[in-house]
Parts: structure tokens; sequence; C-alpha cells
């Protein structure tokens, strides 16, 4: 009896403050998409203004006719979507060649491959602006996915996920006669599928979510990607705060979309990395 | 070629020359060659060669077109460890780095363990704590920015109308830095929640089945089992978490710009200002800053092989 009630008393803190975390957690995210749709007349009435009882279209719209957000949305999913593709599949072609194709000196190798992930793109980006702008590349959207077409992180994660694959059907591939494309993609890919999914959903959320790199390689604001657009959306419309908010909410609905539909997939593979 | 089941049960054998084996491997060979070249060829372009070129441009004055101008020696490094204003951005750095740490690390405790305990709705908090992921850093700063704005911004609204005093959250040198900080924390907060949900998550529930007989309580459990137990992810959040802070960026461009007076200047800012800053485009100077950064993430990168190979478990 006495216990029951201790542990009513425990949760029902618990809880108490677990809905405070929330509150604080989750309200700027509130505050964008709800400040969204919300008159710049309400939202400077402080709180009261964020009951989303004013909803209208009119600052999504006001936004595109400031910045060409249309455009640059356009182009961040053209960077996102070659960007991923690149990465997912010059990651999985180096993975496989590490873990199946009995090369010598794959340890030194992977060594390569791990000390590279120790050199900070902000050191590597003066070096890098001055190539691009060799090749006349500054100002294009491709410029803005071409460094990135390989991760050493994206690499790591498919050899672990190839490394823990069971020797027995490899063999049992190999008696077959199936050859390397043919085990790759009827038994290796389907199997690693999980890892698979997961290392192309944080490779496309870092590609959508770029911010220095192509700060610096374009100039013209329809060759800009969303995330610049917004930034400059901010300093140029600062007394508009809901059509700052209508940036930062065409910025965060694709992301928010992506990992709703693949929340299950995603938990697993982003830590998968971090400890070994 | 198909080998049925009882085929292969039959264990023929099967006899292949030496030849054709060896044939087979140096096929297989070029095959993995050919598969590597595309990943070492973008990493020798944009991350060694690069590498190699911050070194040799931070070893070049700088004409005024911002093009490397001849070798000068050491001397972009004597420039910037005699500047007094470098000492200072160190410093900032440091604070800066020092407290999204620990503020990531407080938090996410805070948030996760109430997360562990079994509880009815704890999924739907779990995805509600973990969801400031979705947000990238351009997003949350041009949010932030609107809401800490001097004058009609939301927090000042809300804190004047319980008699508080207006803050100047970004244009004060005082809060200028901890308005940065707190964005970056909330921005991070997310990850840090997953990753140590999936800490406590690995830890063995017979250990703390057993503590529970020992007598031992909640409390004490947790200081004295799950902690401990978690060391190893702790370890890396303060590893990663140093070095994403140090390369921060883009909270600083939206926010701050840097300053006021040059308040929440961090190393990447300067090399950033120093490069393509209005008034400065010199490279050599910007490489030297950006050798500064390497050494730095190279330090903490050797203390985190080091460290996590042995595993922290104390």
């Amino acid at each position: 009896m006495r216990r029951s009630a201790r542990s009513r008393i425990r949760a029902t803190l618990l809880y108490a403050w677990l809905c405070a975390a929330v509150l604080v957690v989750c309200f700027p995210l509130y505050y964008i998409f709800v400040g969204a749709l919300t008159p710049t007349a309400w939202l400077n009435r402080g709180l009261e203004g964020l009951i989303p009882i004013h909803l209208t279209l009119d600052n999504v719209i006001r936004a595109t006719e400031v910045m060409p957000l249309g455009r640059q949305f356009l182009n961040s999913l053209a960077v996102t979507f070659a960007q991923t593709v690149l990465q997912v599949s010059i990651g999985i072609a180096a993975a496989y060649a590490l873990v199946f194709c009995r090369l010598r000196g794959t340890r030194a190798l992977f060594l390569v491959l791990l000390s590279s992930m120790m050199i900070p793109a902000e050191t590597t980006l003066i070096a890098n602006y001055l190539t691009v702008s060799s090749w006349h590349l500054i100002d294009t959207v491709p410029v803005v996915f071409l460094p990135f077409m390989a991760s050493a992180l994206t690499i790591f994660l498919f050899r672990q996920a190839f490394l823990s694959f069971p020797g027995e059907l490899r063999e049992a591939a190999l008696l077959d006669g199936s050859g390397h494309l043919r085990f790759l993609f009827a038994m290796l890919l389907p199997i690693t599928r999980p890892t698979l999914i997961s290392v192309t959903l944080v490779s496309a959320t870092a590609a959508w979510n770029g911010f220095f790199w192509p700060l610096l390689v374009t100039n013209s604001p329809e060759n800009r990607t969303i995330q610049v657009g917004i930034a400059q959306l901010s300093s140029a419309e600062v007394n508009d705060v809901g059509v700052v908010l209508a940036g930062a909410a065409m910025v965060t609905l694709p992301v928010l979309l992506l990992v709703l539909l693949a929340q299950r997939f995603l938990a697993g593979g982003i830590t998968a990395g971090a400890l070994k | 070629m198909t080998v049925s089941i009882r085929g292969r049960l039959r264990a023929r054998p099967v006899s292949i020359s030496a030849a054709t084996t060896r044939s087979w491997l140096r096929a297989d060979r070029r095959f993995g060659v050919a598969l590597l070249v595309p990943a070492f060829a973008v990493f020798a372009v944009f991350v060694f060669y690069p590498l190699v070129k911050v070194f040799w441009l931070s070893m070049q004055g700088t004409d005024i077109f911002g093009q490397p101008a001849g070798f000068v020696g050491v001397k972009n490094y004597v420039t910037t460890f005699t500047d007094p204003e470098f000492g200072r951005t160190m410093a900032q750095t440091a604070i800066f780095c020092l407290a999204v740490v620990s503020g990531r690390i407080l938090l996410g405790l805070l948030i996760t363990i109430p997360l562990t305990v079994k509880l009815r709705g704890v999924p739907v908090f779990r995805a509600l704590l973990t969801s400031p992921m979705v947000v990238s850093v351009s997003a949350a700063s041009v949010a932030f920015a609107a809401m800490l704005a001097p004058g009609t911004g939301l927090l000042n609204s809300v804190i004047t109308r319980f008699g508080g005093p207006a803050i100047p959250w970004l244009t004060s040198t005082r809060w200028a830095l901890v308005s940065v900080v707190i964005v970056t924390v909330w921005g991070s907060i997310g990850f840090t929640v997953l990753l140590l949900l999936g800490a406590f998550s690995g830890i063995d529930a017979d250990v703390i089945e057993a503590a529970h007989l020992d007598g031992a309580g909640a409390v004490r459990t947790l200081w004295s089992i799950s902690l401990p137990l978690v060391t190893p992810t702790l370890f890396f959040v303060v590893v990663t978490g140093t070095v994403e802070a140090l390369t921060t960026f883009g909270q600083i461009q939206i926010l701050t710009g840097g300053g006021p007076a040059g308040s929440t200047t961090t190393l990447v800012y300067d090399i950033y200002q120093a490069a393509f800053g209005a008034a400065s485009a010199n490279f050599g100077l910007a490489a030297a800053l950006g050798v500064v950064l390497f050494l730095l993430i190279l330090a903490l990168s050797l203390v985190q092989f080091g460290v996590l190979e042995k595993r922290v478990n104390y």
C-alpha cells in the first residue's frame, strides 16, 4: 500500500519533469512551425500570438518573394540527391573492396581512411576554395557537393556492417558460383539493408544541412542552397519574424517528414559508428 | 553452375590447379582496387592535398588579390601568436567548448535518465525529446535570432511581462556568447539524448537486478552502476562534442557575426574572417589558423583513440 503510493508519487514527479523538458526542448520547433503560419503582427504580441488561431500562408508567399526560396529549395534537393547517391555508392564500393576483395594492405588503407576523419573540413576549406576557384567552379551548383562525393564515415559504417556479414553465407554464394556483383546486389545489400537505409538518411540529412561550404562557394541568389537562403532572408527581413520563420519551416519540414518516415531505422543507425 | 545440396553434401573433391586460384585472386584484387579508386581519389584531391597545401599556404605571404606571394617562413605564425586578439579568440573558443560540452552532458543526462524508467508514454517523450535533431544549424539560428531579438523578441517580451529586465541577448558582449552556447546546446541535445539512450539500454538488466537485490536504491544504482557503465559513451560525447564545438560556424555567422566587439569570435570564425572577411582575404594567415585548428583536433582524436580503445569504465 505505502509502496504503491510512493511509486505513484515518483511517477508523477517523473512525468512533471519530462513534460517540463518537452516544453523547453520542443518550444523552438513549435515556434518555427506555428510562427511560419502566423502574421507577424500577432507574433509581435508575445506568447499569446503563438496560439494557432490566425493561421495563414502569407508569410510563406512573402518569403518566396523576398528570396528565390523555391529555386534554392530545388538546388538543395539536387545537391542532397547527388551527394547522397555518390557518398553511398562510392562508400559501398570502397567498403566492399576493403572487406571482400582479399587486397594486400587493407589495414594500411583503413588507417588512411581513419586518419582522414581527423582532418577538419574547416582547415582544408581554404585550400579547397582555391582549388575549385582555379577550376572556375565558384558560384555553380555542383561545386557545393564536389568535395563531399566520398565520406570516410560512410565507408567506415558500411565496412562495419559488411564485417559482421556471416562468412558461411558468403561461402555459400561463392559455391553457387555467384560473382562479386551478384553477391553484392542479391545477398549483401539486401541483408545489410538497415545499415544501408540509416547511412543513406544520415548522409542525406548532412548534405541538406550543409552551410559553411555552400556559403563560401556560391554568390548569386539563384545558385545558393536554401540553408544559406534562409540565413540571408533572416538578415534581410529582421523585422518580419513571420517571414523569417517561414523560411526556417521550409528548411525543416523535409527532414522532419523523412525522420518520421524512417524513425525506427534511424535510432540504431546514427549511433552505429559511435562505439565499436 | 548450380550445386545441389545433395551434391555438396557428398563433398566431391574438386581439383582446381594452383594457377587458376592465382588468377582468380589477381582478378579479385584488380576488381578491389578499381572499387577503391573513386573514394581515395576524392580524399586525395579534397582532404589530403588541401591539408598539405594549407601547411604550405601558412608559410606564404598574401598579395592584395588574396593570392600566395612568396615564402615568408613562420611569419604568419608569429603574427598569429603575438596578436593579443588571438589569445582572446582562443580563450573564447575554450570557454565556448567547455560550456557547450558540459551543457550537453548535463542536460543530456537529466533528460535521458527519466526516459530509462519503465513508464507509460515514454516512447512519445523519447520521440519528442530527440526532435531537435531535425532542425539544421541554419534554421535553428534564424529562429533563435528572432526569439532573442533585442526589441520585439519573444523571450524579452515574456521576461519583461513578468517584471524582469530586457536582456540584450545578441547585442552585448556579456550575453552574446551565452546566446550562441544556448543555441548550440539546443541544436545538439536531440542527438546527445539518442546516444545516451542507446548506452543506457545497453546495460545488462541482470546487473541492475542484482544491485536491487543487494538493497541498492534507485539513486545508488544509478550512481554506482549505470553511470560508470555508460562512461564510454559519455567520453565519446565529450570528445566528439568538443570537436563539434571547436568547428562551430553557422550559429556564430547567423546570430552575431563574431561580434559584438569580437566577443563571439572563435578559432573557426577567425579563419573565416581572415580568409573571406570583407577587409581581409589573407589566405596565409587563415591557413596558419587552420593549422592550429588541425593540431587541436588531431590531439583530441588521438586522445579518443587512445582512451576509447581501452574503454572507460571506472
